[in-house]
């Protein structure tokens, strides 16, 4: 049997359980989110020894020395026992104040937000509401040009996060986030052509990316598509055909299985990049949105002649409350 | 020198890993064994493959081969598929025909254990 010790009790973890699952099984309130392994809002400490290292994935260097790992990917070996404890979580979280909060369609809203965290566009952070519900979000901004932090909320009918966001924020309130987290963000070179694909507000990170590489001075071509299920779902159409007409290496092509505006094409968006680019050999690709399309898109990237190590894709996972 | 040294070590093997996924994704005789949700630890599961039928370093036996290939009830036509579908990944990296017959016969090697028989 696995013994844990968390803040000073012992408790008895079943087979193949994981830290946050013995926990909550035995009513502490500590906070989750994702339960995947993406938001960190589980992160403990622990001695060090102890720790899969599968459930440190994603933390920065410092925070593997500390012994901090996520609470939701750790299950540890048959058999041992493990000491943890909670950690000042705010230690891990910064101030952030809301700028304004606006509807860009009628689900997708722009959140933007005042802080002082250093990002690379595409990256994602994690907003709390209160000590228990916390979300991930990514960055749509440039902080370099945007001079604050906007990130795209697509208010869910049965959000406990983004009701209250959407609903509630006003331009003044304060909220704590943690981050930034991820590896989906433009590292160059300028050389070398990009395929930016996302679904929904998918479109977010790749809305930073986009600008990032532009601002960067990227040369070869970027192919962005983007796209939702029906055309007045896509947002952010006309900035993008604008930066497409400023920019002369940029390609944008907004995708609605159904419906159509000045902006949006019909069609579908995975035979739509096949016949625009059927080879993508040597392209870095940079894929957002729902797991089911993330996982669609590598494939077929993969097989149109993409690297496997060119590949960044940063699924949406749903989050499950239980 | 082994095999696995004489066609580069592990620079080798990352430059065959992508051609050769590729080539089994698409062969419907194989593509439903690898056609997993995770890509990314399929792509590493090649890796290890790879490395190991170059004669290069890795931890496995024949009894971990066994094991790792028992549920899939393999026959002789999956293992050639995925021993031509080596072959033609070699042929592309232009690795000279005596080092792509000494390969094919560490896997050949094998062959028994990933069958299960
Ligand atoms: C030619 C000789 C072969 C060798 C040397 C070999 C080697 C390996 C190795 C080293 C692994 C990784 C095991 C692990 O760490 O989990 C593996 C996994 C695998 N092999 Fe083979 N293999 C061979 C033939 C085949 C054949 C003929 C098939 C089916 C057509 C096959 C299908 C698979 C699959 C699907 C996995 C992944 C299993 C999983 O997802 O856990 N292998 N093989
Ligand atoms: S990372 Fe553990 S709940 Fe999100």
């Amino acid at each position: 049997m696995t013994v844990l010790h968390f803040n000073g009790q012992e408790i008895a973890m079943l087979v193949g359980e994981s830290v946050l699952d013995a926990l909550l099984r035995n009513q502490h309130a500590v906070a989750f989110g994702c339960r995947a392994g993406v938001c960190q809002s589980c992160l403990m400490q622990g001695e060090a020894g102890g720790i899969p290292a599968s459930a440190q994935d994603g933390l920065t260097a410092a925070q593997k020395k500390l012994g901090y790992f996520l609470s939701c990917r750790c299950i540890p070996e048959a058999s041992s026992c493990l000491q943890v404890q909670s950690i000042q979580q705010q230690a891990a979280r910064t101030w952030a104040q809301v700028l304004d909060i606006t509807p860009l369609n009628a689900q997708v809203y722009r959140l933007r937000l005042r802080c002082e965290l250093d990002y690379f566009p595409g990256q994602y952070v994690t907003l709390w509401r209160n000590e228990t519900i916390a979300r991930s979000y990514s960055i749509a901004s440039v902080k370099a040009v945007d001079h604050c932090m906007e990130l795209h909320i697509k208010r869910m009918q049965e959000g406990n996060f983004s009701r209250w966001a959407c609903d509630e924020l006003v331009a003044g309130d304060s909220l704590q986030l943690q981050g930034p987290m991820g590896k989906c963000f433009y590292a160059g070179p300028t050389e070398q052509p990009l395929l930016l694909a996302g679904l929904g507000t998918g479109l977010a990170p790749l809305y930073g990316i986009v600008r990032d590489a532009l601002l960067q001075g990227h040369r070869a071509p970027i192919y962005l598509f983007t796209g939702a299920s029906l055309a007045e779902r896509c947002y952010l159409s006309a900035e993008l055909a604008e930066l497409a007409r400023l920019n002369p290496q940029l390609h944008v092509k907004t995708i609605a299985q159904t419906g159509y505006s000045e902006w949006v094409q019909q069609g579908d968006i995975y035979q739509t990049l096949r016949d625009t680019l059927p080879n993508l050999q040597g392209f870095k690709v940079f894929l957002c949105g729902a797991d089911s399309f993330v996982r669609k898109m590598k494939k077929q990237c993969f097989l149109a002649g993409a690297s496997m190590a060119d590949i960044a894709a940063d699924a949406f996972l749903p989050f499950v409350t239980p | 020198m082994s095999i696995f040294e004489k066609i580069g070590g592990a620079a080798a093997v990352d430059a065959a890993v992508d051609i050769f996924y590729r080539k089994v994704l698409i062969d419907d005789r194989i593509s439903h064994f690898f056609d997993s949700t995770d890509m990314d630890s399929q792509h590493a599961k090649q890796k290890a493959f790879l490395t190991m039928a170059f004669g290069g370093p890795n931890a496995y036996t024949g009894k971990d081969m066994r094991a790792a290939h028992q549920h899939m009830n393999l026959t002789d036509e999956h293992f050639n598929a995925v021993a031509e579908n080596l072959v033609a990944t070699l042929q592309e990296l232009n690795v000279p025909e005596d080092y792509i017959n000494e390969i094919v016969a560490v896997a050949v090697s094998v062959k028994d254990d990933v069958l299960n028989r």
